[in-house]
């Protein structure tokens, strides 16, 4: 290993830990004005996210979601399909899980199972609309999916507010019955709220490294997100390959809302993925970790740190809970300057052939 | 033309260029006389550009310095190379399609009236300019449609309307035909005559020993010699720039075996009046290398792209081994037994972002060696990629690094090596040596009639009139979409092919 290798195996690093590191940096600044010392308030942060037992076990409870929604994005923007509709498909696969779960009679396992594939098949459907819709009409994936996620929230809330509420309740969340017991996800830790959803992420992270990295599926749609001409030139069907990976990722992102109702609240609540932000942390996690599954994995648990950790601070001390928010956005700010600076390079190598192109000589 | 006693125009002294630990320039030294044809020869690599871009203010020198008319400058940027006189024409064309030629000359310079372009006196002052250096051009036509040597000569009249008293090359003729070769040489020796001192960056051998007065020949990076060219010979500069000679070898025809491509009627409608193919026909057999001559944007990158499965045609019928493939899909027709190097390696023939391997393996990893039921065997593909690597001499430390870190001659070595590799009955190769050294020219050259003797057929495009003549078994000469004439490797004159390249009917 000379030192260009080690510079090569480092250098992914070098980003997620500078975006971090600024962030945590702005953070400082914005506690000082609250008259605190940073130094201590990040020391209580720490605590409240990674010390002690119940602590730990909370964050990777609110990891979870982050996680799989985060491998959801990972496959799709490595893969150049920029879709922001996580959050849409998330709702509606815990929308529909939870509906399944509730409504469908029968034997407990067969509840279960139903309801977990239902979620993934309505999560890729729709998905797939935003998919088709690119095809066809080449309408903007960013806009479409985003679009979407407000069609899903609140065409959702309709229906758990006229139709499938909760009315033994006090009537103020806009939330479905709970559904029954024998459906839950089993706690890993007795007492504590970490799920089996953990482990299903943690199989996600790895069938998704496999996926991409071992598979012809995998190769063609990063080779897709590299240069699709190249793909195309190779015999890639890249448009297969885009139906293929979006819909995956929409069934990917369902499999989050799954968690959240058999792991966490046993119901659909309306609002709470979107008050969360569950699936824009995990698209963050995505892009500071370069859509690498392992990646993905590490950091989700960092920021949703953050957030478990800022619930702490704001309980301890008079910096507010607001403070996490204000660290992650740094976070997405400082990495989404490399998303402008790869896809002006991407622009480049990515423009069709043109005239000029095809007369040229050497470089 | 004894030129000694002219006066020194120019002086690059001990010019050092680093990029990371590689020597670009290694202590260069150049001088130009007024009025002066100064040929920079070498190989690709050999650091010929790089030395033009440090005195057209491109890059800066790692040490050395400049003197023009004696005094000493430090040439930032082009802009203030181009305000102390220094000029140069691009390889790739900078013109506006839809702006005339006198709105594209004076772009950024534009004579104003108030506030206002003065088209009056741009389009007088290009004519006045076209007449003083004879280069006839109408201010008012449109560059849309012009031919590349017309547009070429709008470049130089951009550069003339900079008050260039240096005027630099960059691989003028790469992409002209004989004739307009010819037309631009006759162009360099006017502007010389009226004073104007002249880098041409080329390899072309031949064009230096009859336009230019001087040649400096520089090889990795070194300066190996200045020569006054009537003391020299094609073979002197050739052993100078490869640093070893270079063997001519004649290839001999095989007898030719049953047909391995028929194309037939094949017509590409275009979105214009005028079809981009025209009822082509064409065939390759076994064992023969057919090579299509013609000026780039006569239809021949689109009747690659159609015989190939990127474009639909509109009708015709094409048929490889028997098996029709018109209008089938990449992967059909790539399953039908063809494959392609093709015309651009960054755009078609490579991913930047993927490892060497990755790159290596597209259309070879869907064999039963490479993976199974959609698994790769990860090991096995670098295997294979090694090998790839290995055989066809691509430098690089290790295969899990970016094909961008290559440079463009042994990406273009690697793409080759895959292609060839696929060991298919036809190989389409589309400017399969373009922007390489001579050294990997003549591999992959060597490896393409290896694959036309074991009784592949061969269908080679491209626009380097040698390649085709040392190659070609058979030549077609292709001209607005059409077939404009047939030789076989007996029969062809560079004139011919020139001349039916033009549009010229064949006699």
């Amino acid at each position: 290993m000379n030192t260009r290798t080690i510079k090569r195996l480092l250098s992914p690093l070098a980003q997620p830990v500078f975006a971090i590191a600024c962030a945590l940096l702005v953070g400082a600044v914005a506690m000082m004005f609250t008259g605190e010392n940073p130094l201590e308030i990040y020391a209580i942060m720490l605590k409240g996210a990674f010390g002690g037992k119940y602590y730990f076990l909370t964050t990777l409870t609110r990891a979870t979601p982050i996680i799989i929604t985060g491998l959801g994005a990972a496959i799709a923007w490595s893969s150049n399909y920029m879709g922001i509709g996580g959050e849409g498909q998330m709702i509606l696969g815990g929308f529909t899980c939870a509906l399944i779960a509730l409504y469908m009679p029968g034997p407990a396992w067969a509840k279960l199972l139903c309801s977990i594939i239902g979620a993934l098949v309505a999560g890729g459907l729709y998905s797939f609309i935003s998919a088709w819709l690119l095809d066809k009409f080449e309408m903007s994936l960013a806009i479409s999916t985003l679009m979407f996620n407000y069609v899903a929230q609140y065409v959702t809330m309709h229906y758990v507010a006229n139709v499938f509420l909760d009315t033994t309740g006090d009537g103020k969340m806009t939330q479905t019955f709970m559904v029954d017991e024998s459906v839950r996800f089993p706690q890993l830790v007795e007492g504590y709220s970490v799920h089996l959803g953990f482990i299903i992420a943690i199989a996600l992270v790895v069938a998704v490294w496999f996926l991409m990295n071992r598979t012809s599926f995998g190769y063609e749609s990063r080779m897709t997100g590299f240069n699709i001409h190249f793909c195309d030139y190779g015999g890639v069907s890249s448009k297969k390959i885009m139906y293929g990976i979006l819909t995956l990722s929409g069934v990917i992102c369902a499999m989050a809302g799954v968690c959240e109702v058999l792991g966490t609240q046993y119901r659909y609540v309306h609002g709470t993925y979107v008050n969360t932000s569950y699936a824009w942390i995990g698209l963050n996690a995505a892009l500071i970790s370069n859509y690498n599954p392992f990646g993905v994995l590490i950091t989700s648990i960092v920021l949703a740190g953050i957030s478990t950790g800022g619930a702490a601070i704001a309980r301890a001390t008079s910096v507010p809970l607001e403070i996490s928010s204000v660290i992650q956005g740094c976070i997405t700010l400082f990495i989404s300057a490399k998303i402008v600076i790869q896809y002006r390079r991407g622009r480049k190598a990515k423009t069709p052939p043109s005239a000029a192109a095809l007369q040229g000589g050497e470089e | 033309m004894a030129q000694r006693e002219k006066k020194v125009i120019l002086q690059m002294k001990n010019i050092v260029k680093y990029y990371d630990t590689l020597a670009a320039n290694d202590n260069i030294n150049l001088t130009l006389h007024q009025g002066e044809i100064l040929a920079v020869i070498g190989e690709n690599g050999a650091g010929k550009t790089t030395l033009m871009k440090i005195l057209y203010g491109l890059e800066h020198p790692t040490s050395g310095e400049i003197l023009l008319n004696g005094q000493p400058v430090h040439l930032k940027n082009a802009a203030q190379a181009i305000s102390c006189g220094i000029g140069m024409v691009q390889q790739h064309f900078m013109l506006f399609d839809p702006f005339t030629v006198a709105e594209n000359v004076v772009y950024g310079r534009e004579p104003k009236k108030g506030l206002f372009f003065d088209v009056k006196a741009a389009n007088d002052r290009i004519a006045e300019l076209s007449r003083q250096y004879e280069l006839p051009l109408n201010p008012t036509d449109k560059i849309q449609g012009m031919p590349v040597g017309l547009r070429q000569r709008v470049e130089i009249l951009k550069v003339l309307y900079q008050n260039a008293d240096i005027i630099i090359f960059d691989e003028p003729t790469a992409v002209l035909t004989p004739q307009e070769v010819h037309e631009l040489l006759k162009t360099m020796k006017q502007l010389s005559v009226a004073g104007k001192s002249i880098i041409i960056i080329t390899h072309k051998l031949n064009e230096v020993m009859e336009v230019a007065d001087r040649a400096m020949v520089m090889r990795m990076g070194k300066h190996i010699a200045d020569v006054n060219i009537e003391d020299t010979s094609v073979e002197e500069l050739s052993f100078m720039m490869v640093g070893r000679q270079l063997i001519d070898k004649n290839i001999e025809s095989l007898a030719a075996g049953e047909d391995v491509l028929r194309v037939e009627n094949l017509t590409l409608a275009g979105n214009g009046l005028l079809p981009v193919i025209d009822h082509l026909s064409l065939h390759v057999a076994k064992g023969e290398i057919v090579g299509i001559a013609g000026v780039s944007g006569n239809g021949q990158s689109e009747l690659v792209r159609c015989l190939f499965g990127l474009q639909k045609a509109d009708s015709g019928t094409i048929t490889v081994c028997g098996k029709n493939i018109f209008n089938r899909s990449v992967r059909n027709v790539r399953d039908a037994g063809v494959a392609m190097i093709p015309e651009d390696r960054y755009i078609w023939g490579s991913a930047r972002e993927a490892t060497i391997a990755e790159t290596a393996v597209m259309g070879h990893y869907r064999s039963p060696q490479l993976s199974r039921n959609g698994v790769l065997y990860t090991k096995k593909i670098r295997g294979f990629a090694q090998e790839l690597v290995d055989e066809f001499g691509v430098k690089t430390d290790n295969i899990q690094y970016k094909t961008g870190s290559l440079s463009g001659g042994n990406a273009q070595k690697l793409i080759a090596a895959r292609e060839i590799r696929q060991n298919t009955p036809l190989l389409i190769a589309c400017e399969p040596t373009r922007g390489v050294d001579i050294g990997a020219m003549e591999f992959i050259h060597d490896r393409i009639v290896e694959k036309r003797s074991a009784g592949d057929a061969v269908l080679l495009i491209s626009s380097e009139l040698t390649e085709i003549m040392k190659l070609s078994d058979r030549i077609y000469v292709m001209y607005d979409g059409r077939i404009n004439g047939e030789f076989t490797r007996e029969t062809v004159t560079e004139e011919q092919l020139g001349f039916l390249m033009m549009g010229g009917k064949k006699q």
